[in-house]
């Protein structure tokens, strides 16, 4: 039967399914390849697939995940909604003022360039050795690229809409609110994705380097133990969850700044 | 208008664009000009006369180095409510509706609501927009989006009207109707409007006068009367008298232009 377009329906059918078939496929085929080579009988060889999800199951089932998972994320929580408190107002001073951006470039710079690992026994001795070191982790590694975007959105309002709404008599305010910021959302929606992401990585720099009572400490003990299996499990956590909160923060970003 | 001392007027005016380091370069060279309430006067001249220049410091955009700019008798200081501009690339807000870019300069002065509304529709059907008050400026032509401009120009109500090659990034086509168009808008309250182009027959088919300016530096060079009966349809354009006056527009202009080239040859 031939469809309006003149193709045929079994063309239609592999236009249909074969983006999703494609790459679950390739993922069989991964799992497949880590079953076989996993070895389950040597405590310090790798786990196979399904001994880490019967590890992954026992750890959800016992509490003992979920209730790391929830620690951690508090210090992700926390230290984002402060990067985005701090970050975006600075991005905007420092896109409207040069002297603000001469001045603070130096350190965001610095801020990127620099593995923030060695950072992180000089902020224990500093914070402590609880949540608000990890608060601060996640602050440092997200506010960078939040306040970058955020000035460069700002710094990128073209000419002639300045000078249009300096014509109609807008004050700094308004223009600022009615022409500068909406035209800098999608740059600081951008920001704010990428932000999330290095925010993450921060989280879990810190879980496994500092004290933590989150996964962390959960993941340590485990390896203590010996088992594989769990630690590879609880570190899949983590991979996981950076990877489904980037993909859910680009279709919120998507959203939101959709144009017609 | 009560009397007829002039709306906008220039007294030895110059503008320099300084150079660290360099000289100055001179913009605007002592220029006077008086434009009465009411007149419709263009600005025509080869790139490098000033003409947007003079049209952005009568808006108050940017400041002058000696002489005077006045408006109703008044310094120029900065932008003010009783002008407003037309812009070339139509600087309209993309993330925002044709009734809510009308509506943008009505807005910064606090009017809201059913009045703002009444406002915003009466201009939006006033250029010929009816019906497409809730696109995006992505969504029109380059026509329809500088009539948006327009309309939210007139909207505030201006006393004067700026308007900067406002049809210049257009077709010849959609230019004659905008033409047309504007003429018949003007011909309802007959702003004061200063007038930036680079199209003769365009000055001729709109203005009162034409002020012809040369470049480096920016100087009058001469002013035309455009002696022709108002309103002027479309049959204007072949009407002997404006071919004459369009003609001897362009003769200055090319005389002008050659005389530039052979100086830099």
């Amino acid at each position: 039967m031939a469809t309006a377009s003149g193709f045929s329906q079994s063309t239609d059918w592999k236009a249909r399914y074969l983006p999703l078939l494609l790459p679950l496929g390739l993922l069989a085929v991964i799992i497949a390849a880590w079953q076989a080579i996993g070895d389950d009988s040597a405590s310090i060889a790798l786990p196979t697939f399904m001994r880490t999800v019967r590890s992954f199951y026992e750890l959800i089932v016992s509490g003992e995940l979920p209730l790391a998972f929830f620690r951690s994320n508090i210090a992700l929580f926390w230290g984002y909604l402060l990067a985005l408190a701090v970050a975006i107002p600075l991005g905007i001073a420092m896109g409207s003022a040069d002297t603000v951006r001469k001045l603070v470039n130096p350190y965001l710079m610095i801020l990127i360039s620099m593995p923030l690992i060695t950072v992180l026994p000089i902020l224990q001795l500093i914070f402590g050795l609880g949540l608000m070191t990890r608060v601060v982790v996640v602050f440092i590694f997200a506010i960078v690229y939040i306040a970058l975007n955020t000035c460069v959105g700002v710094r990128s309002v073209p000419v002639d809409l300045q000078e249009m709404s300096r014509s109609f008599c807008a004050s700094r305010r308004q223009q600022l609110f009615k022409v500068v910021l909406p035209h800098a959302f999608p740059a600081i929606m951008a920001g704010a994705r990428l932000g999330l992401g290095r925010g993450i990585v921060g989280m879990v720099i810190a879980e496994l380097f500092l004290m933590s009572e989150g996964l962390g400490s959960l993941l340590s003990f485990y390896m203590t133990r010996f088992d594989t299996g769990a630690v590879l499990a609880i570190a899949l956590t983590m991979v996981l969850e950076g990877v489904v909160v980037i993909s859910l923060a680009r279709r919120v970003e998507a959203a939101l700044t959709r144009r017609p | 208008m009560l009397d007829n001392s002039p709306s906008i007027q220039f007294r030895d005016l110059v503008k320099r664009y300084g150079s660290e380091g360099g000289g100055s370069l001179l913009v605007l060279d002592e220029i006077n000009l008086a434009i009465r309430p009411g007149e419709f006067v263009s600005l025509i001249g080869p790139s490098g006369c000033g003409k947007t220049t003079l049209l952005k410091i009568i808006d108050g955009l940017i400041p002058y180095d000696a002489g005077d700019a006045l408006v109703d008798g008044k310094p120029v200081t900065g932008p003010g409510p009783e002008r407003a501009v037309v812009f070339q690339s139509f600087a309209l807000l993309p993330w925002r509706t044709v009734r809510q870019n009308v509506a943008f300069g009505l807005e910064l002065r606090g009017i809201k609501g059913a009045e703002a509304d009444e406002i915003v529709d009466r201009y939006i059907t006033m250029v010929g927009l009816k019906g497409f008050e809730n696109h995006h400026p992505s969504q029109l032509s380059g026509g329809m989006q500088q009539r948006v401009g327009l309309a939210r120009a007139l909207a505030v109500n201006p006393r004067i009207l700026l308007m900067d090659e406002p049809f210049g990034a257009l077709d010849a086509q959609t230019r004659n109707l905008l033409q047309a168009d504007l003429e018949r808008i003007w011909e309802a309250d007959q702003k004061t409007v200063v007038f930036v182009t680079h199209a003769m027959d365009e000055a001729v088919f709109l203005s009162d006068r034409v002020v012809i300016l040369s470049p480096r530096p920016g100087r009058i060079h001469e002013i035309v009367d455009i002696d022709l009966p108002r309103p002027r349809g479309e049959e204007i354009r072949t009407h002997p008298r404006f071919v004459e006056l369009t003609q001897h527009i362009w003769d200055v202009l090319r005389g002008m232009i050659v005389r530039d080239q052979e100086v830099s040859a």
